[in-house]
């Protein structure tokens, strides 16, 4: 679905972003792509789409190269920016006009979409409140059926109420077909949705990992004292945090927020436990 | 289905842009056709005498390229703002299709539109000037006497610089093509004076870009131009390679365009 091989990327040559970066995505999964503000996530998501073109390297999806921004390759593929734009018509017509571009385009889901966020569909969609458009958009991209469909921040801008609705629309949608990728700074967003894991840091991928593996080899826990065989200790006002190798097997819930810290921070012990504990998939560390 | 080109696709594109835009556009028409009232009212009723055709012929061409870079300008300004750069670029359609799109409106559209326009606001004032006294004849676009039509040759030319300029400059497209255009034009005068002046080794009077030069020797005055026939050449071809060059480097950089 998504082959990008040794990606050089920056907006300075001076100062790249992404250096020798290797990640492939496949079809069946939803991906949650975590970093840094400024460690570039959007970045990498628009040189997945093609909105930015690699300085070296490859960046191919559904075997073509993004940056060709082919017709056929962007009518099975919907990238969703943090920023949305609509135009001065209303929702009705801007699908007549926009839905025909999308083959597998589903009308049907569409006016469920739009019934369950509660968009009304005659509105003219620059009088909608941002967080309406971005929720009409969301609508939009999901009944687009695309195989591959992107988002940036895609809960930035909803209350509370709409994030819960979000993340039940998004889980219904995803088909064996389907391959989604959603990057957020807001960890507990995509906690129970996604089901796999990548976190940019440093230029590059430190973690591609199934969340099940992870909860398999993981054991994330508050304790009164950490003890010296933690992988990642962080205090916090109800006791210590940590992150501990999960010596019976049973799986447990992933603190996702608490392992992009130690991801993020300084973690030696956690990384050299998960690059020594290498799963069945690519690149893991 | 062609990766490069569909009629299907292309329609679809097309009624999508005119549906998003056509508001936008029909306002402009309304501003425009008000504007060539105001100036040829004003004129006709100001100027003490009929609207001659030399003059209606001289407003019709400061309109046409005055609007139409103006309008030109904003053809692929939306590309400008990240937002909508990312709605357009990410539609399904090639960047040939969305070229087309672009250079439709700002090329046999804007002409339809402007002549029609004038030429009905340019009827109706002399319609009116003529119950007040002599009612003068309206210009011929097509015509071998005044060239008028030459104008809309003129007009390809400058909307070609323009719609490059639409795309490669991100904000205040207009200003800064215009601007760029200037510079351009300045440095081209002042470096052909310098490499005429070194060619010859001695002084010129003036030397145009592109064109002849005179110099003065003792009393008398000289001048090196080439023959009506050749000047007339040059230039068709120099504006035909400025028109290709305009219109194939928005094209080119709108396949580079990035977010």
């Amino acid at each position: 679905m998504v082959r990008i091989r040794n990606l050089h990327f920056g907006y300075s040559r001076k100062r790249p972003l992404f250096q020798n970066l290797d990640l492939t995505l496949e079809r069946g999964h939803i991906y949650g792509l975590l970093g840094k503000n400024g460690a570039g996530k959007s970045t990498l998501l628009k040189n997945i789409v093609g909105l930015a073109f690699p300085q070296a390297g490859t960046c191919e999806v559904l075997g073509q190269p993004a940056a060709k921004r082919l017709p056929a390759v962007l009518a099975d593929l919907f990238f969703l920016p943090e920023e949305v734009h609509v135009p001065t018509v209303t929702a009705a017509k801007f699908v007549a006009h926009t839905a025909g571009f999308y083959p597998k385009f589903d009308h049907d889901a569409l006016a469920h979409y739009l019934s369950e966020f509660e968009v009304p569909a005659e509105a003219v969609l620059t009088s909608l409140s941002y967080g309406q458009q971005k929720k009409f958009m969301i609508a939009f991209a999901l009944a687009a059926n695309t195989s591959l469909l992107v988002m940036d921040e895609p809960t930035n801008g909803l209350d509370i109420p709409s994030k819960a609705q979000f993340r039940k629309l998004l889980a219904s949608s995803l088909t064996d077909e389907r391959c989604l990728i959603i990057s957020t700074h807001q960890v507990r967003d995509l906690e129970s949705l996604i089901d796999t894991v990548l976190v940019v840091h440093d230029r590059r991928i430190v973690l591609n990992a199934d969340l099940g593996e992870l909860a398999e080899r993981l054991t994330f826990a508050t304790v009164a004292e950490p003890d010296g065989l933690d992988l990642y200790t962080e205090e916090s006002l109800r006791g210590a945090q940590v992150i501990r190798p999960n010596r019976n097997g049973v799986p447990g819930r992933v603190d996702l927020e608490l392992l992009f810290n130690a991801l993020v921070g300084q973690a030696p012990a956690l990384t050299q436990y998960l690059a020594n504990n290498q799963p069945t998939h690519e690149p893991a560390l | 289905m062609s990766q490069h080109f569909s009629l299907s696709r292309f329609a679809r594109l097309f009624s999508k842009h005119t549906a998003e835009y056509g508001g936008g556009y029909l306002l402009a028409t309304g501003v425009l056709i008000g504007g060539i009232a105001l100036v040829l009212g004003f004129i006709a009723f100001m100027g003490g005498g009929p609207l001659v055709p030399d003059v209606q012929g001289v407003i019709f061409v400061m309109g046409l390229l005055a609007a139409g870079a103006f309008f030109t300008s904003t053809v692929f300004a939306p590309l400008g703002d990240k937002r909508q750069a990312t709605a357009a670029l990410m539609l399904p359609a090639s960047h040939w299709e969305k070229y087309v799109v672009g250079w439709l409106y700002a090329v046999p559209i804007y002409l339809a539109v402007y002549i029609g326009c004038f030429f009905l606001v340019d009827a109706l004032v002399l319609q009116v000037e003529g119950k007040f006294g002599p009612k003068a004849p309206l210009v011929v676009l097509f015509s071998n006497e005044t060239h008028l039509y030459f104008s809309l040759l003129v007009y390809l030319v400058v909307s070609a610089v323009f719609l490059w300029g639409s795309i490669f400059f991100v904000k205040q497209q207009f200003v800064r093509t215009a601007f760029a255009v200037l510079i351009i034009v300045v440095a081209l005068a002042v470096l052909n004076m310098q490499l005429v002046q070194t060619l010859l080794g001695r002084e010129v009077s003036n030397a145009v870009p592109l064109s002849g030069m005179s110099f003065q020797d003792g009393q008398n005055w000289y001048s090196v131009n080439l023959s009506p026939a050749q000047n007339s050449l040059f230039m068709e071809i120099m504006l035909g390679g400025l028109l290709l060059l305009g219109w194939v480097g928005a094209y080119v950089r709108l396949t580079e365009k990035e977010v």
